[in-house]
């Protein structure tokens, strides 16, 4: 992965007393640093120039977050959905996916951390408080990746012994880096995570530019898995690509011999989709890429994705391979709708709620297990019989 | 500001029909200019502009009526004289925009070709066209819309003819603009023979776009392959018919499974026998496998005997099939 060093640094008025503030900007010494009033009034300045969405991504603002930080997964609209919680510690990710769906999404195309990360965990807290019966899977993967910059931001060791104090929660770290040294020794007590999105070396090489490479990722995930942490996988964004069947599944195969099956929690699967706008967007950033010429239909929400069949046997072929080499490994697909489901798994959760209690099972989050694992007594979930993968502290 | 002039009579020898450096008028359209010319004469004095060390004068505002007037044979128009000492070219300019602008509003290729002038002879900046100018002209102030229009100045010929014909959306005309004046020369002449509605010319060129990238292949051979011209020479079809041929041609080359699909469901339809009135539709792109069944009547006997046709048609074997298209 390439490190994320800004050229410039924009701390808002009321972010500068904030712990966070002074630690990232004593990390990044040397790198000059100005107060901002209004970050909206940069705006004109950062979108302008042919290249802003590379060239913003220079400039890292250090802000308060004066809304929510945690929402419903934006995937809850879809006919059968997981039930995931995102919240956003950052706006903005330096990786350089073409297919990165931030492009279009972010009015602000700066890099933007958070540092109230205190207000950030009060929320969580008191939204879980508020109903302990209640499971919460929480992702901080949506508006960024959860750990390439966590060298810079040192959050990991501050989200991840608050999770353990939350008897209903469970964090979910998702990356394409490698980078989880700050997890090494932490005190998580099985409510965290650690999951990393998977593609062939080819895509990651041609599509995901700044990105830890695939070894990379999967010593990484094998050294989550020696610290105790649970672990796992997206295939998502699935690529159709002529060759794409011997590459996963020799994705798949690597996997495997990298990490044991028994502590992967989940593997989700979803193909690749786009706004009509991304693809111009990609189409102009990134001129060599593929991604933008698929045999696409409109979906959902105006979005592009692959042709049903194309998803039906990229989903059906990638559960069977997953299948042979960890059959009880849960495997489910993300925004898809009953009949994709029904067509490529045979069947299909009977409702969200269905694959949600599924989910929060394979995490180790049946109130059971909880009560037990919280005094650190259970290696199985009481629900299912699953072992669980425990942390060795 | 213009002062208060004396016009005086100007020989059409000493005016510069070359230089159309101040022209705005995308089309002179001559023909009415000179019926109106013979009918009450030059009512209006033109506005030249003085060369220095006396080589001719530069038209500023009167292209028409002094083309109308050359063409008519007359010797002499009546004109305002600037002189290059006193006016630059932009204050000069501006006259002659004005001077349009407050009798009439502009064609697009018409803004294009003010903001051309403006950017690159009058060397204004880039900030104050965006700010000043793009709103005088009914545009939007923003950079995008600006190199659109400095782009759409550069269009061929044939496709501004078409642009102002409405045979071309803007958007479409902008999109041709930016690319090579080899694509425009060469996709001109097909685009005069075939019909697109303006959804479809946006997607014609998308569809185009995708091939050549998929494939390979630049734009120019995409849209004037072997193909595509024998649709365009088609003259069994309307230009309308040859659009809509050239797009399904263009679609199933970029989505040959859905394309293959339709056909497909199509040729299943067909074989249920069921009469016209009858819809059958597939869900969207197929993404379940949904069918919607309508029908209209208009009696009770129309009903029952679509009532049967559908009762025939659930013992046919293709219905299966209907539901299982891909």
């Amino acid at each position: 992965m390439v490190p994320y060093r800004p050229e410039q640094i924009l701390v808002q008025e009321e972010a500068w007393n904030d712990a966070a503030t002074q630690r990232m900007l004593g990390k990044l010494a040397g790198v000059p640093a100005r107060t901002v009033r209004d970050i909206d009034s940069l705006l004109p300045e950062l979108r302008s120039g042919k290249d802003f969405r590379t060239t913003a991504k220079r400039t890292l603002i250090l802000a308060r977050n004066s809304g929510q930080f945690m929402k419903d997964c934006p995937g809850a609209g879809a006919e059968i959905c997981c039930n995931y919680y995102v919240i956003n510690y950052a706006l903005n990710c330096h990786l350089e996916c073409t297919y990165c769906v931030l492009q279009a999404f972010l009015n602000n195309p700066a890099l933007t951390i958070y540092t109230n990360i205190d207000d950030l965990m009060r929320e969580v807290k008191g939204k879980a408080v508020a109903s302990p019966e209640h499971v919460f899977r929480i992702g901080t993967g949506e508006t960024a990746d959860s750990l390439a910059l966590d060298d810079l931001t040192l959050y990991s060791p501050l989200l991840v012994p608050f999770f353990r104090s939350l008897p209903n929660a469970v964090l979910e770290l998702k990356t394409k880096s490698a980078q989880v040294a700050n997890l090494h020794g932490l005190d998580h007590g099985g409510h965290t995570i650690i999951s990393w999105s998977l593609n062939p070396r080819t895509i990651i090489r041609g599509e995901e530019l700044k990105t830890a490479s695939l070894e990379e990722r999967l010593d990484a995930a094998r050294r989550c898995q020696e610290w105790g942490y649970r672990v796992g996988f997206h295939f998502d964004p699935l690529i159709y690509y002529e060759g794409w069947e011997q590459d996963y599944q020799g994705v798949v195969r690597d996997l495997f011999r990298a990490v044991d099956p028994a502590g992967v929690c989940w593997i989700s699967l979803g193909c690749l989709r786009f706004t009509p706008h991304l693809k111009d967007i990609v189409r102009e950033r990134f001129p060599r890429s593929r991604i933008p010429y698929g045999e696409f239909v409109p979906g959902n929400h105006g979005k592009l994705r692959y042709f049903r069949p194309i998803r039906d046997e990229m989903y059906a072929k990638m559960r069977s391979w997953i299948g042979e080499k960890a059959p009880q490994a849960l495997v489910y697909l993300c925004m898809e709708n009953r009949a994709v489901w029904e067509r490529s798994f045979g069947q299909a959760p009977a409702s969200s709620d269905e694959l949600s209690a599924k989910m929060d099972c394979s995490a180790g989050l049946s109130r059971d297990f909880l009560a037990k694992a919280h005094r650190g007594e259970a290696s199985a979930c009481v629900s299912c019989g699953n072992p669980i993968a425990r942390s060795k502290k | 500001m213009l002062r208060a002039m004396i016009p005086m009579e100007v020989p059409l020898s000493e005016v510069d029909f070359e230089d159309e450096t101040f022209r705005i008028s995308e089309d002179l359209d001559l023909d009415r200019m000179v019926a109106s010319l013979n009918a009450v004469g030059q009512i209006h004095p033109v506005v030249l502009l003085e060369r220095a060390y006396g080589n001719g004068h530069r038209i500023v505002c009167g292209f028409r009526r002094l083309h109308g007037l050359r063409l008519m044979g007359c010797g002499q128009a009546s004109a305002n004289l600037l002189h290059s000492t006193e006016s630059s070219t932009l204050e000069a300019f501006l006259k002659a925009m004005w001077d349009n602008l407050s009798h009439r509003q502009f064609n697009p290729l018409e803004a294009a070709r003010v903001l051309h002038t403006l950017k690159n002879v009058c060397s204004v900046e880039a900030g104050i066209l965006v700010e000043r100018f793009l709103p005088l002209l009914g545009l939007s102030p923003h950079c995008h819309v600006l190199e659109s229009y400095l782009a759409l100045h550069g269009l061929y010929p044939e496709l501004r003819r078409l642009l102002l014909a409405g045979r071309l959306t803007l958007s479409t005309a902008e999109c041709l603009a930016r690319s090579t004046p080899e694509l425009q020369r060469k996709v001109a002449p097909v685009l005069g023979k075939v019909r697109f509605s303006a959804s479809l010319q946006r997607e014609v060129l998308e569809l185009a776009e995708d091939l050549g990238a998929i494939s390979g292949a630049t734009l120019v051979e995409v849209l004037t392959g072997t193909e595509i011209l024998s649709i365009a020479e088609d003259s069994n079809l309307s230009s309308f018919q040859r659009g809509e041929k050239i797009h399904g041609l263009l679609y199933r080359l970029r989505n040959p499974r859905v394309a293959r699909a339709r056909e497909a469901f199509l040729a299943e339809k067909a074989a249920l026998g069921l009469p016209g009135t009858v819809r059958l539709s597939p869900d969207p792109f197929f993404e379940s496998p949904r069918l919607r069944v309508e029908f209209d009547v208009n009696s009770a006997q129309a009903f029952h005997e679509t009532v049967k046709a559908l009762e025939r048609a659930g013992l046919n074997a293709s219905l299966d099939r209907l539901f299982n298209i891909v």
